[in-house]
């Protein structure tokens, strides 16, 4: 209601000043006329004139205040223009070419804030082809490393390398050419099904491609049961899926040209155990090719893995294969909770 | 197209004109407005003709003097006519977006599924701004205009006829170049409101999409669709814009020919002595007044196009009855928890969920539901909860069909604890009773003792009064649990549906709510959802679902011996 009031004002107040100099150039020209100052030709042409006189003065007014407003709006478009490029390649070695999947990571520490440290002295090495899984409770940074491993926050110089190479010398392209990531809720585009899990190449892809990712992401069955099958619209437009389906078609569209690394962040929270294991069993045939690195809640399907991380407020509590690991108090515990 | 706009338009003024006395009131000060604004000209003519041209400086002085007075009251007055109409829209927009509101409460959970977040905000922010204008702008001020118009016409015609056909021979060119105007800039704003809803779609995938489009390195094919959408959209504009920079000069160009056309002949007849000095001034001064508001009128069409789709969107979505669930009127008080299903079909879209399910409960038993995904365990919870309506067949609680009763009272029996509870922007107290009033203090305090959640509660400083944030950021998992547990208690809730409800949380806290759950089952009818079978263990009863039916029950013990599925699924999740 104030903002009524204050624009009830304004808008007579420009209309007054208007009124005001009509009235002045009336009463003092009329009187300038009867003394015979000027004619009443001068009179008319001065009272025709003021219009254009008065319009820009009135508009000067407005332009003001318009100029605050948009003053405001241009701040905020600086600040996003002016915002740092933190996905940007500053001495990289350009004779990178691929990774091979060889990761190491080295006494890495992290915190978002200065406040508390996600991560201390993280150490892992994963050989080309091994599939590693990290475990533990929420929030206690496995999902960090993983951002951390694709630069999508930056680590700490020389914590993590790739062949030998730190991090920061891998051109970005490269080092997202080669590593594919599907997050536990991941965005799926609107569109057809067939040009999200060929997103990488929408192209080139064939439909035999697209069929053995859907396949090998267990989501086939469910893809042939939709109206059009693979050209069924998903999104604004079409059909919502279900968490599940969304986790699986993700993992299609990041499997499809067999990454030489794949970084699944607990993507299989909304599948049932039953798919879940389908899908392990296909990463499975798969090891030896493909750097596998699966965060996750649940242990119960983990066995086959070369290595499981236990982590434990930014720290490595354990690690080692599930036989291992057999002897460890804290992995039992969860295991045996959750079976 | 046409038709769905005009009865827009109509309901629009219903809503306008239910303020019928304010509305008068404005009409009436508009039209004052009008005469006040009009009738300087004629004043000043008469100053002219009777007092300047005669040497009358006392006569002049009067003439300014009620000059004067008719801009004070032309001020004053407006200042009203603003106030006015601001109240009034102010109004209607507040009573618009209560209606919203109210309407998206009622929709079930489809209705979430299928609008986003974002546009339902814009639904009830942006939109409603659009009308806002609309009302404001758009129509009382085109109105105005266009009285305005009409009115000068006729002073015209009254001060000189002669003269005034001079003028009133333009005017069809005029129109002719208003209306063509129109016929080519409509259209165009029309492109221009699907161009801006394209790129604002684009954006919206596209920013929520981001970390996938970085990830798979697709930055340049994605900045190459958005050079697309967003020059489609410069183009649209620069050609509208091309168009008025056309249109502004003709208008001026007309008004210039008609003054001058009135020069000439009124000059000639002041000549002859038919027509006064101060008559000719007046006819200038109209002219200018006559010609500025159409300028101003041909604005308006962006106005009118985005409003009139904001009007539609909001008209749309007031009326949407698709997804509202059907409610009865009986309150249901004194739950007792008895559950009964009776040959339950549903689906969300074509294909069935569920298939003719058929159950009971007995009030106070512990039943789990176990089943692959998508088999339909949770669809009948929603279900339950009256997310949605079913197709066919009832639910009954406490022998008494569910749709009969109120939803509010029927809802607040159940506690329904999942994976991830919703924490409001809100108290501690008011988080715990859900702003229901008739829950005093001592009872939210006594149910927070009851389910250890004081503990944490007390170590804030304001303790219950402390404000917790929109989804509970400042709270862990484990606590935002309990809050929910401590939720259901002091709601006195009589039907217990747990859904996944300790998936993310630390050991810890998973005792202290499970001994809470436990302590709860003891006096509520339980239904559990479980993913992972060692949680079923000690229910009652164990329904097994396959493919939206119900194919085994029993316990676990005499599931087991069954070796039917359920078998299937613990030798499955065992084996290991």
């Amino acid at each position: 209601m104030r903002l009524a009031k204050v624009r009830g004002f304004f808008h007579p107040i420009i209309a007054a000043f208007a009124s005001l100099s009509v009235l002045v150039i009336f009463w003092i020209g009329g009187y300038f006329v009867i003394k015979k100052v000027i004619t009443i030709g001068e009179f008319i042409a001065f009272n025709g004139t003021i219009g254009y006189l008065l319009m820009p003065t009135i508009f000067i007014g407005w332009i003001m205040s318009m100029l605050q407003r948009s003053r405001a709006s241009l701040e905020r478009i600086g600040e996003v223009i002016g915002e740092a490029n933190v996905l940007r390649d500053i001495n990289v070695d350009s004779g990178i070419k691929t990774l091979s999947g060889d990761i190491r990571i080295d006494n890495l520490s992290f915190s978002y804030n200065k406040e508390k440290e996600i991560l201390s002295n993280f150490s892992l090495s994963i050989k080309s082809g091994e599939m590693v899984a990290i475990i533990g409770e929420v929030g206690v940074g496995k999902s960090t490393v993983i951002n951390l491993m694709q630069r999508i926050y930056a680590p700490p110089k020389n914590s993590i390398f790739y062949d030998g190479n730190d991090v920061f010398r891998i051109p970005l392209e490269i080092l997202h050419a080669n590593i594919n990531y599907v997050s536990q809720e991941p965005h799926i585009f609107s569109g057809s099904i067939r040009d999200n899990i060929s997103y990488i190449d929408q192209v080139d892809t064939t439909l035999d491609a697209i069929i053995w990712a859907a396949k090998f992401a267990d989501i086939a069955k469910d893809i042939e049961s939709f109206p059009n099958a693979y050209d069924t619209l998903i999104g604004e437009n079409g059909i919502t899926l279900s968490g599940g389906q969304k986790q699986r078609i993700a993992l299609a569209r990041a499997i499809i040209n067999r990454p030489k690394i794949l970084m699944l962040d607990n993507v299989f929270s909304a599948v049932d155990t039953e798919t879940e294991d389908n899908i392990l069993q296909n990463l499975l045939q798969l090891k030896g090719h493909i750097t596998t690195i699966i965060v996750a809640h649940r242990v119960s399907t983990l066995k086959h893995c070369d290595k499981i991380i236990l982590l434990k407020e930014g720290m490595v509590l354990a690690s080692g294969t599930h036989e291992e690991l057999m002897h460890n108090k804290d992995y039992m515990d969860i295991y045996e909770k959750q079976i | 197209m046409k038709n769905k706009f005009n009865t827009t338009f109509i309901k629009l003024f219903k809503r306008f004109f239910k303020q019928k006395i304010l509305l008068m009131i404005l009409i009436f000060v508009m039209l004052l407005v009008i005469a006040f604004q009009l009738s300087p000209p004629i004043l000043i003519k008469i100053g002219i003709d009777k007092y300047i041209m005669k040497g009358n400086i006392i006569g002049l002085n009067f003439i300014v003097l009620i000059l004067v007075c008719i801009y004070s009251l032309e001020f004053f007055l407006s200042f009203i006519e603003t106030y006015i109409t601001q109240k009034l829209s102010q109004q209607i927009m507040a009573e618009l977006r209560s209606d919203l509101f109210k309407k998206i409460e009622k929709q079930n959970a489809l209705f979430f599924d299928r609008h986003k977040v974002g546009e339902l905000v814009s639904r009830l922010t942006s939109d409603i701004s659009n009308l806002e204008q609309l009302f404001t702008t758009g129509f009382l001020d085109s109105f105005l205009k266009t009285v305005m118009i009409i009115v000068i016409v006729i002073i015209l015609i009254v001060l000189n006829f002669k003269l005034a056909i001079v003028v009133i021979a333009v005017l069809p060119f005029v129109l002719m170049l208003f209306v063509g105007f129109s016929a080519i800039v409509m259209p165009l704003y029309r492109n221009l409101r699907v161009n801006t809803a394209k790129l604002s779609a684009f954006m919206r995938e596209n920013i929520t999409g981001m970390s996938v489009i970085q990830n798979f390195g697709k930055e340049n094919a994605h900045q190459k669709q958005f050079n697309v959408v967003n020059e489609e959209l410069s183009f649209n504009y620069r050609k509208i814009i091309s168009y008025f920079a056309l249109f502004f000069p003709a208008i001026e160009i007309a008004s210039a020919v008609t003054v001058a056309l009135v020069l000439l002949v009124g000059g000639k007849m002041i000549l002859s002595s038919i027509l006064t000095i101060g008559t000719l001034v007046a006819f200038i001064d109209y002219i200018d007044k006559l010609f500025s508001p159409l300028k101003e009128l041909s604005e308006r069409y962006n106005l009118f196009q985005s409003a009139s789709a904001s009007a539609e969107r909001i008209f749309d979505l007031l009326e949407d009855q698709d997804n509202i669930v059907q409610e009865g009127r009986e309150l249901f008080v004194n739950p007792k928890g008895h559950i009964e299903f009776k040959n339950v079909t549903f689906s969300y879209f074509q294909e069935p969920v569920l298939k003719t399910i058929s159950f009971s409960i007995e009030p106070g038993e512990k039943v789990a539901f176990v089943g692959a995904t998508g088999s339909g365990k949770s669809t009948v919870l929603k279900l339950l909860m009256r997310l949605y309506d079913l197709n066919e067949g009832e639910i009954l609680i406490d022998h008494h069909k569910s749709d009969e009763y109120e939803l509010g009272s029927l809802r607040r029996a159940f506690g329904w604890i999942t994976q991830d509870p919703q924490i409001f922007t809100a108290s501690v107290a008011d988080n715990i009773s859900l702003f229901n009033d008739n829950i005093t203090l001592d009872e939210i305090k006594m149910a927070a003792k009851t389910t250890k959640a004081d503990i944490f509660i007390e170590q804030f400083a304001e303790k219950y009064d402390h404000l917790l944030i929109e989804r509970g950021e400042n709270l862990s998992v484990g606590e935002k649990q309990l809050i929910a547990i401590t939720r259901l208690v002091a709601n006195r809730a009589k039907i217990l549906l747990l859904d996944e409800a300790t998936a993310n949380i630390d050991v810890l806290t998973e005792k202290l709510i499970n001994q809470n759950l436990e302590q709860l089952m003891k006096s509520m009818t339980t239904i559990v959802v479980a993913h992972r079978l060692a949680t079923v263990k000690n229910v009652d009863r164990i329904l097994v679902f396959d493919k939206g039916r119900i194919v085994e029950e029993g316990t676990h013990d005499e599931l087991l011996k069954q070796k039917g599925v359920y078998h299937m699924l613990y030798k499955y999740q065992f084996k290991k």
